[in-house]
């Protein structure tokens, strides 16, 4: 009796074991080709398709929102793209950057949305959506939080590494959307600014800073040029949101980063709420508006560019 | 620790081969340190509130069962009464008390300033104590003999499969298992593994994943619109369900692989049609504690209509007040109150209004379920809202704010999938305890659901363990 048990507990591992492999290749295969959607990692496996831009802009959605990389690329004649994510903090944006970096791209200059709300919100909370490429790179590991051992046991189950995204990559494997170039502008529907104002607590999570150092390194380590820019919200910042931005630009300054200021603290241009789709998103005139100062600023910033634009449109992968 | 984590599945793998490697009259030993090591985990300097709990209650049960007078052993079943109700009084009602009488005396224009303990409420204070009250007075009215091992009774008051959320147990019910030591066969242990596993799948997969669109809406109840609200509190009926059968199949399931029967605490609530029926099914081992040492002993259905109204109104208030130090569960255990007697009162009519349609029991037991769900459903609203302004606002909101339906199409789908699985699971179940004859289910067809299970938990769970909603109380 006890062999038999014995037995039929070894075989159950051995399928869970061979079942878990299989859902998991299966779930790999069948994203490879998918190429849009935050949930479904396509965003993410979209900038890696698209590393050899030398423009790429990492953020949350203050930069897919807000990014067009067609201006960048008329105004300042080089390939662009867009590898913001919406609900996705500094972590994701420094981990996408090394999946960038290890698959050979070299950007020429990197953007980065310079967000306090990196200094409240656990920006490690929602990237599991990176955990197919756990163990691509140290700094992917890390924002798995891939250091605890038990994360670590649970990320070896390759169909959990799926987990939340299953349904998304299915259901775009159905209905196929084209790749873009990262920028999803939103309609303009602001009604109130006074909504979101939230009060001065403190203390910041600390370990955002290291992020922001680490991105910073990395990317000039691989020859890039990093440019900070902040994104205007409607009306004033609250008390938070101008402590943590504070915080960001001593960071920035130590690191001898440029930072380009939109904020309408400082940026006549958004002042008006007819720019916004709420008060942290701007609508689309606002973001094409951003963009378009952005190029003029990075124009003084960037040698002059070589005919044609390098790693404009998307490569295959080719394994 | 929580069921819902790797850490705890790794526990239960070591506690159940230390059991099974264990002679059988030293298990409960093994058990009783296992039980202790999980509560500890939480919080140790609560461990101590655990162990003066049980050691009071055992030493009163035992004095209880030595004395000869009735005034003697009425004495000691007050020291044991007064301690459980005294602790919960102490670290779950005290504040909310406290600042009823500030707000009280500050309506009347008077200041009252007593101080606010601010303790942190010790997890499943309200299970344990009620387990061990039932004890108390099993043991006054001889319907127990006392344990007479002081460790083997903390095993009972500290079983970790149910210590935090039950199935409340009595011990005329666990302490026999806990004294033979369990032991669980290969059809135990499989059938334990597939009940754990199926309440595994209704937390993380249905539960958790309302739960972010539940949240987001009852944060901020007055910015949605009614058919937002009305969805939302669907959605919580639904929540709060799969999750609160989903730890009691988790601790039922894990007790049985260790070869130990749990009560069971659900029978498919929302299928009730009436709302008597209702609490017949939903937290059965709390209905039946209130039924046997509230209700009956205020005096039941056996003094006249007035007197039975009363007792059931008190039970449903204390029951209320048993969920949460808050006016929001006095208000939800009131309405349940309340419903109850307009059940009763008019049962007879309703019976003879359906009578003149004639032989239709299908239909008019569909229309009572209907009925009954929406009940509850309405008074769910109090049980989650963040504050009585805020309950009053959402029913508000439902009633009298048109617009678009606020949909989290990524959470939603998730969360349809699950539930998908539950009505087919359940509707299945119900109609296996409606037949006559018995539906046998082979082997290979409960191998590939449990292995559809273990798949949907892993790609359609909530990752992260978050905490089961009856940890609260």
């Amino acid at each position: 009796m006890k062999r038999r048990s014995a037995q039929l507990a070894v075989v159950s591992i051995f399928v869970l074991v061979t079942g878990d492999w299989l859902v998991g290749a299966g779930l790999s295969r069948l994203s490879e080709d998918i190429l849009t959607g935050e949930r479904s990692g396509g965003q993410a496996r979209l900038a890696i398709e698209r590393r050899h831009a030398q423009i790429i802009a990492f953020g949350s959605s203050r930069t897919r929102r807000h990014i067009a990389p067609v201006v960048l690329e008329r105004r300042l004649s080089r390939s662009a793209h867009n590898a913001g994510c919406d609900g996705q903090g500094i972590a994701y944006a420094r981990a996408v950057q090394s999946l960038v970096h290890r698959r050979g791209g070299r950007p020429e200059l990197v953007l980065l949305d310079l967000n306090p709300a990196d200094l409240w919100i656990d920006s490690r909370a929602r990237t599991h959506v990176l955990a197919p490429w756990f163990g691509a790179t140290p700094a992917v590991d890390d924002a798995l939080g891939a250091s605890d051992p038990l994360v670590a046991a649970t990320l070896a189950s390759r169909a959990y590494r799926f987990n939340s995204s299953a349904l998304p990559i299915i259901r775009r494997s159905w209905v196929s959307e084209p790749p873009s170039d990262g920028f999803a502008p939103l309609p303009r529907a602001l009604v109130t600014t006074s909504a979101e104002v939230t009060e001065a607590s403190l203390p910041f999570e600390s370990e955002a800073f290291g992020l922001y150092e680490a991105f910073v390194l990395d990317a000039q380590h691989h020859g890039s040029v990093v440019v900070f820019f902040i994104s205007p919200v409607a009306g004033p910042m609250n008390a938070r949101e101008r402590a943590g931005l504070a915080r960001l630009e001593a960071l920035s300054a130590r690191l001898d980063v440029t930072v380009v200021d939109f904020s309408s603290r400082v940026h006549p241009a958004f002042s008006e709420a007819a720019s916004f789709h709420d008060r942290v998103h701007l609508a689309e005139n606002g973001a094409l508006r951003l963009t378009e100062l952005l190029a003029e600023t990075l124009t003084d910033i960037l040698p002059p560019a070589h005919a044609g634009l390098r790693g404009a449109e998307p490569e295959r992968p080719s394994s | 620790m929580l069921f819902n984590t790797v850490l705890f599945w790794l526990f239960f793998v070591v506690v159940w081969l230390l059991h099974r490697l264990t002679p059988k009259a030293w298990r409960w030993g093994v058990l009783l340190i296992a039980s202790y090591t999980f509560y500890g985990v939480w919080s140790p300097p609560y461990l101590l509130l655990l162990a003066v709990s049980t050691t009071v209650d055992w030493w009163a049960a035992s004095r209880m069962a030595a004395a000869d007078r009735r005034g003697a052993r009425r004495a000691w079943l007050g020291v044991s009464i007064t301690s459980n109700l005294g602790m919960l009084g102490v670290f779950k009602y005290w504040d909310f008390f406290n600042q009823s009488a500030v707000d009280l005396f500050a309506f009347g224009g008077f200041v009252w300033d007593a101080p606010e303990l601010g303790l942190l409420l010790p997890v499943g204070i309200s299970f344990y104590t009620f387990q061990t009250l039932s004890y108390s007075v099993d043991v006054y009215r001889g319907k127990l003999e006392p344990e007479p091992n002081l460790l083997r009774f903390a095993l009972y008051v500290s079983f970790f499969p149910q210590l935090v959320a039950g199935p409340i147990e009595r011990a005329g019910h666990l302490m026999p298992q806990l004294r033979s030591g369990g032991s669980a066969d290969t059809a135990a242990m499989a059938s334990g593994a597939q009940r754990a596993l199926w309440g595994l799948f209704k937390k993380v997969v249905i539960a958790d994943r309302l739960a972010l669109y539940v949240d987001a809406v009852y944060t901020d109840p007055a910015t949605h619109s009614a058919p937002t609200l009305l969805l939302a509190t669907y959605a919580f009926a639904f929540q709060i369900y799969a999750d609160f059968s989903g730890y009691s199949d988790i601790a039922i399931g894990c007790a049985r692989m260790l070869g130990y029967d749990l009560r069971e605490n659900f029978r498919r609530p929302y299928l009730a049609t009436s709302i008597r029926d209702f609490w017949r099914r939903w937290h059965i081992s709390l209905s039946n504690w209130l039924r046997d040492y509230v209700y009956i002993p205020l005096g039941g259905s056996r003094h006249g209509e007035r007197r039975t109204i009363a007792a059931l109104v008190i039970t449903m208030l204390l029951g209320g007040l048993w969920h949460g130090a808050s006016w929001t569960f006095v208000i939800w255990g009131g309405l349940q109150g309340l419903m109850l007697v307009g059940s009763r009162a008019t049962l007879a009519r309703r019976d003879r209004w359906w009578a003149k349609w004639g032989d239709s029991t299908r239909v008019r037991d569909v229309f009572r379920v209907i009925v009954t769900f929406h009940l509850v459903c309405l008074s769910w609203v109090f049980f989650r809202a963040e504050s009585l302004a805020d309950a009053v606002g959402v029913l508000e909101g439902i009633a009298s704010r048109p617009g678009n339906l606020f949909i989290d199409p990524h959470t939603l789908s998730h969360a349809s999938l699950g539930l998908l699985v539950l009505v087919a699971v359940e509707g299945a179940q119900a109609l296996r305890a409606s037949s006559d004859r018995p539906v046998h289910v082979p082997a290979a067809l409960r191998l590939i659901g449990a292995y559809a299970l273990c798949l949907l938990v892993v790609l359609a769970g909530v990752a992260g363990g978050s905490q089961f909603i009856y940890f609260q109380f």
